[in-house]
């Protein structure tokens, strides 16, 4: 997805946001104190000031500059981030094996999926990878296939 | 001065025999043969690459985990020029600048002389600057011994201003990320009144958001997903080892480059801030600059390939010197490699030298025996990295995503941690795509709890009063330091855009 926009402008936006939130959950949720005896929320709400001027500032030079291309990879990132949450529901109910195998498939979704043999040769080879580091290798308790049923 | 001396072989000792294990050795070999692996694969970056063996590394040794990932750190710089040279495509940051020249000497069929060269220039430059970091370091930190909390704050401060402004772009968007990641480095549990800050609720958070969680996260997979459309690995040209023996003119050509280069990178690397990347364009800079002949840079000039490569191994050894003796890192693989101490309850700085000097001294020695390996795996070990260009990225991409699951669940056997990924991994893509640096956000992340610690207790022990960190000399002078740096970036920003809006009114 490509898209023509100012980036510093979303950018800033996104800062000043982000700092806002931090300096209204900090000032309503945690003692502030003083400078001599500083409360838990002194330094994050210090920061969360710090965020706006940031985010402001950047703002302003994103509204003064000139559109840029911004291009946001939705294919890799759908199935990359769907690829690790199916990652981490699976392990614990399945084990390792079934989470690593689909961890792969749908990683390799990202792009133009590779033949079926090709897949599958992909797929069974990083199980194998992971079978021999994680469980022979590093000794990590994990068990490597469950069936619930 | 003769102390000096003495504790200079003293810990040479200490070095050796912590360096020279069989465990350390091994190490060290498998962290060199990695990061020539992470070096030589275009996409993978030494950040990436320690972020993904950070969780492996607890099972080792302190000081052996320590001398693997700097195995991995340096070694990169040895395997990145090979990609620069052999595909224009550049295996890492810092091996950039070698595509420019490079290139053109293999397409010369040069090839050989080009890697042969490189690997020389950067094992010259990466003893020379394991000598300056031997003899330096003990003085650091010998000066810094009597730092208090202001100065560390102070110190901080100026580490991260300066790691977060000198690169390109708007320098407040790095100072941005370097506050985004203080500010997520204080999720957790405060530490003096115990409050649970920022954590929503959720006990798994109180000890804050891991930093292999985040490492991974944010350089793991978000590498990850901007590069699976853009990385093409596959046809590789062959180089016999006879053609990289080079001739007496390159040889002549090359040895003064190479000295060049070793100062250049070894100035910057110590500079927190800059690092391998800036040191190696400011070595090509330097040489196109006094050339006798520049018109012959860009189109295969020996030099053009040798000073850059000897600037950045140069940079990655001096880099050591402000993480070991000063607790501050440089940059965020220095962060990243500060994390690694902290976690097994080891704070590097000054003090470090004294009450763990085969530490620092191990650490020190296992860059000869690195920096030796990697000249072996680099000349006559040449065809192993040629075949591994041919593996296509979207065949090797899947592994690495399994390894960042694997390893990030591993850590405290916890699918929550492999959440936490996710997410850092997402809000990372965002922030590549808006254009945000990322590297500031993990040294914000790291030293944030240090900083907030130290300026808390400045601040305990002077009652409250902020003019502490200028009234005392130190502090007071490193603050005006950070100052000038900050007056200097705005000016600089200032003209860059002045001269942009010039050139584009005269268009």
């Amino acid at each position: 997805m490509r898209i023509n926009v100012k980036q510093d402008l979303i950018g800033g936006t996104c800062v000043l946001v982000v700092g806002l939130i931090a300096a209204i959950h900090t000032v309503t949720s945690y003692d502030i104190g003083t400078p001599a005896s500083m409360g838990p929320g002194f330094f994050p709400l210090s920061l969360g000031i710090l965020l706006v001027f940031f985010g402001f500032s950047i703002c302003i030079a994103g509204w003064r500059s000139n559109s840029v291309d911004v291009v946001f990879e939705f294919q890799p990132f759908l199935a990359i981030c769907l690829a690790i949450a199916a990652f981490a529901l699976i392990l614990p109910t399945f084990g390792l094996l079934p989470a690593v195998c689909i961890l792969v498939v749908v990683s390799l979704m990202a792009q133009k999926l590779p033949g079926i043999l090709k897949t599958t040769a992909i797929t069974v080879s990083i199980m194998i990878v992971a079978f021999l580091i994680f469980r022979i290798g590093l000794n990590i308790p994990l068990p490597i296939l469950i069936w619930p049923f | 001065m003769m102390e000096h001396l003495q504790s200079l072989v003293d810990g040479v000792v200490v070095g050796l025999e912590t360096a020279m294990t069989f465990e350390n050795i091994l190490v060290c070999f498998l962290g060199c043969f990695l990061g020539m692996i992470v070096g030589v694969l275009p996409g993978i970056g030494a950040l990436a690459a320690i972020s993904l063996l950070f969780p492996y590394t607890f099972y080792m040794e302190p000081t052996s985990a320590l001398i693997m990932l700097a195995g991995i750190y340096y070694g990169t710089a040895y395997g990145g020029s090979i990609t620069s040279i052999l595909l224009n495509l550049p295996g890492g940051a810092s091996s950039a600048v070698a595509c420019l020249d490079g290139y053109p000497m293999a397409r010369q069929g040069r090839a050989g002389v080009a890697l042969f060269m490189t690997a020389i220039a950067s094992f010259v430059a990466a003893s020379i600057s394991i000598i300056i970091m031997m003899v330096s370091s003990p003085v650091i930190a010998a000066f810094a011994v009597q730092f208090r909390s202001p100065e560390f704050f102070a110190l901080m401060v100026l580490g991260l201003v300066a790691a977060s402004t000198i690169t390109d772009g708007n320098p407040i968007k790095g100072l941005a990320m370097v506050v985004l990641g203080i500010l997520m480095g204080g999720v957790g549990l405060d530490m003096y009144t115990g409050v649970p800050r920022m954590t929503f609720g959720s006990i798994n958070l109180f000890d804050g958001i891991g930093l292999t969680a985040l490492a991974m996260g944010l350089f793991g997979v978000a590498e990850v997903i901007s590069s699976i459309k853009s990385i093409r690995t596959g046809e590789v040209l062959n180089v016999s080892l006879r053609s990289m023996i080079p001739s007496r003119d390159d040889i002549r050509q090359s040895w003064r480059p190479i000295l060049r280069g070793t100062g250049v990178g070894a100035f910057f690397g110590a500079l927190p801030g800059a690092g391998p990347s800036v040191a190696s364009f400011m070595a090509y800079a330097l040489e196109k600059n006094i050339a006798k002949d520049p018109s012959r840079f860009g189109k295969g000039a020996i030099e053009g390939v040798c000073a850059p490569e000897a600037a950045n191994n140069a940079a990655d050894q001096t880099g050591f010197i402000p993480t070991m003796a000063l607790g501050i890192p440089g940059s965020a693989t220095m962060g990243l490699l500060l994390g690694v101490l902290l976690i097994h309850g080891i704070t590097p700085g000054p003090t470090m030298m004294q009450s763990h000097p085969d530490m620092f001294w191990g650490l020190v020695m296992s860059f000869w025996t690195g920096n030796l390996i990697l000249l072996v795996l680099s000349i006559p070990l040449i065809g192993l990295w040629i075949r591994l260009l041919s593996i296509p990225y979207n065949l090797l991409y899947p592994a690495i995503v399994m390894f960042i699951c694997l390893g990030a669940y591993s850590v405290n056997a916890s699918i929550f941690d492999v959440w936490v990924v996710l997410a850092v991994g997402a809000l990372g893509y965002l922030l590549r795509v808006l254009n945000f640096p990322v590297a500031p956000l993990l040294l914000g992340f790291v030293l944030g709890p240090l900083m907030e610690e130290h300026f808390r207790r400045a601040m305990i022990i002077s009652r409250g009063e902020p003019m502490v960190f200028l009234s005392r000399p130190v502090s007071g002078t490193i603050m005006v330091l950070t100052a000038l740096l900050l007056l200097w970036v705005a000016w600089r920003k200032m003209s860059r855009s002045r001269a942009n809006n010039n050139a584009e009114s005269l268009v």
